[in-house]
């Protein structure tokens, strides 16, 4: 079968890229309830989820 | 709520991959077993969270952050009583039959067990079954789109009609699983930073617990009686209604759920798959139910947050976009929305490829044309996969018509696998059920739904023979529904099979407990044996409960 880790790994990779990136650039950008810079946090979350798949999907199903 | 552009970039990013992934798969899929069954080759992992993902539509993330903020604490009833007990039944006592009989649905199964008529019966009114599922999902996320592109109604359904049509079309059940586990991760990591803020401006558990009444907070102290919690289900309604019929019903006997376990590359595999399934599944709740009463108690600390009144009480539905409105940036809102769309389109694929598999073996192949070459079965099932498709937009549309159709779903469910949980449960464990007996009991069970229904009325709904009974909410009288379903479907299959005569032992054979080997585990490590899983999940939702008693 297709081993789905890598494109899952891509996919939360890039996702969790471009939420650093909206983090990096726009810092003050914040919801009314919020007062952290949830997108960064939230990206490096995502970003390092990503990153496992793709390390796992080194290894055989 | 107002999107930015990297909100609109992340949609299309997802919806990109989504397509990409049965694009990828179509050149896998040569026969109507890779289409509509997986050739029964996808790993375990993968049929474990396509098992709870594939439950995750509309009602689960929407409907259960609702009742977090209604009913609060008890709605985890939903997991802790409503579906692990029945995950780890399924995966160590039914699983052995579903996997061994090599039926390639729950119908089917049916078929070999009793006989042409329950397996018609069973498989016509579980079509109509995901057909109402899927729209209900498709009509969710068609209000969606219509809130969020602010598109019209018909072109949001007929938009993510399109997506899940493309994705299924092309892969099957497949493409329709292996999105189901990127929707499942989807679901999680972008619903889990909206929990974890939501409970840590409300003070954390104890500032909750200290801003709510005692019960939002309790799941089991306050169900002595219907009328002590907002619920209005005492705990024999709670535990039979709930924790055995309805559950056992969904999650032993419904196709939507199972067809995934089925999909495992192993016997073993297929045991393990609700099994591993389950240990996710019961902290669900602190993600889709936690915020719903994080919500409430965000309301009494007056830092702007309110939920919109609807009628004369809380619009309850909007509990969770309202949240996202208040806790999620431009960025992390367009994760928010992505998932909450793939929730959507998780229940509405997972419905559309039962209903192909149904259709195509249990309607077409049964009664229609048999002994068609495969490829025609093939083309069957892609064409099936259309027709369910365009019969879920005309369910949306009915749901957009009559605003009650969640209810009507939840009790269609009642209707139907109440009585076929008591099916089962005769059929595989009592080898003495006859087809006969399997069939009245359904017939019998299905009509005394309708007159527990009739007879009774909730919420100003039911009661159109007489009203002998009114309950507190449409909840406790699908508990009780349910509850009669399941009892008169058993006593009349128990009596009509005693008066008819069984079907020869030699012929039940990987059919029914007693008469067949089960599949050794001895050779398996510990770790995976279907005992010790089920003994450690057991385990730790007999913690959750106590913990939140």
């Amino acid at each position: 079968m297709w081993d789905l880790r890598r494109p899952a790994g891509l996919f939360f990779s890039g996702l969790g890229l471009i939420l650093c990136m909206v983090g990096l650039v726009y810092p003050e950008n914040r919801a009314p309830l919020t007062d952290a810079n949830v997108n960064l946090y939230t990206g490096a979350g995502i970003c390092a989820f990503g990153g496992v798949m793709l390390w796992l999907s080194r290894r055989p199903s | 709520l107002t999107l930015a552009r990297v909100d609109y970039f992340i949609l299309a990013f997802y919806f990109v991959f989504v397509l990409g992934i049965g694009w990828f798969i179509r050149k896998r899929v040569a026969t109507s077993d890779d289409f509509l069954t997986s050739g029964r080759s996808v790993p375990l992992w993968i049929t474990s969270l396509a098992f709870i993902a594939a439950n995750m539509g509309a009602q689960e993330v929407i409907g259960m952050c609702a009742s977090g903020a209604k009913y609060g604490i008890m709605t985890a009833h939903f997991y802790w009583v409503g579906a692990i007990p029945a995950m780890l039944f399924v995966g160590v006592f039914m699983m052995p039959f579903y996997y061994g009989s090599k039926a390639r649905s729950v119908p089917e199964y049916l078929k070999l067990r009793f006989d042409e008529k329950t397996r018609t019966f069973n498989a016509v009114t579980f079509a109509a079954m995901t057909v109402f599922s899927s729209g209900i999902s498709m009509y969710a996320l068609g209000l969606l789109f219509e809130l969020v592109l602010g598109w019209t109604f018909t072109e949001s359904v007929l938009l993510s009609a399109c997506i899940v049509l493309a994705y299924t079309y092309l892969g099957g059940l497949t493409s329709a699983i292996y999105n189901e586990v990127l929707q499942f991760f989807l679901i999680i990591l972008g619903f889990v930073p909206l929990a974890i803020l939501a409970v840590a401006k409300a003070g954390g558990w104890s500032g909750i617990a200290a801003r709510l009444p005692e019960v939002m907070t309790r799941s089991w102290k306050f169900t002595a009686s219907a009328n002590q919690n907002p619920m209005g289900v005492e705990v024999f309604g709670l535990v039979a209604g709930l924790g055995f019929v309805l559950s056992f019903g969904y999650w032993c006997t419904d196709f939507l759920v199972v067809q995934r376990a089925l999909a495992a590359n192993s016997m073993s595999a297929a045991r393990r798959t609700p099994l591993i399934a389950a240990f996710p599944k019961m902290f669900i709740p602190f993600i889709v139910i936690v915020p719903g009463i994080a919500a409430m108690a965000l309301m009494n600390m007056g830092v702007g947050y309110s939920l919109p009144i609807k009628g004369d009480s809380y619009n309850y539905d909007l509990t969770l976009t309202t949240l996202m409105a208040q806790f999620y940036p431009s960025g992390l809102l367009g994760v928010g929305l992505t998932a909450l769309m793939a929730s959507f389109m998780s229940g509405m694929a997972g419905n559309v490829t039962a209903f192909n598999a149904v259709w195509t073996y249990d309607i077409y192949q049964g009664h229609i044309r048999k002994g068609a070459p495969d490829s025609h079965y093939l083309l069957v099932g892609r064409f099936a996969t259309i027709g369910g498709t365009a019969l879920s937009v005309g369910t949306a549309y009915l749901a957009h018509l009559y605003n009650n159709i969640m209810d009507l779903l939840q009790l269609v469910f009642g209707f139907v696998n109440a009585p076929l949980f008591a099916t089962f449960l005769l059929g595989m464990f009592w080898k003495r059920t006859t087809g006969h007996g399997a069939f009245s009991g359904l017939v019998a069970g299905t009509t005394a739904a309708a007159l527990t229904h009739g007879l009774t009325g909730a919420e100003r709904k039911g009661a159109w023979l007489a009203n002998l009974h009114e309950f507190p909410t449409i909840m406790a009288q699908n508990f009780w529904i349910a509850i009669f379903a399941w009892s008169a479907c058993f006593a009349v299959t128990v009596l009509v099979s005693l008066a008819t005569r069984p079907k020869p032992v030699a012929e039940l054979h990987n059919l029914v407990y007693g008469v067949t080997d089960l599949p050794p585990t001895r050779h398996e490590r510990w770790l995976h044996r279907p005992w010790v899983l089920a003994v450690a999940v057991g385990g730790i939702c007999i913690w959750l409960n106590i913990w939140y008693w």
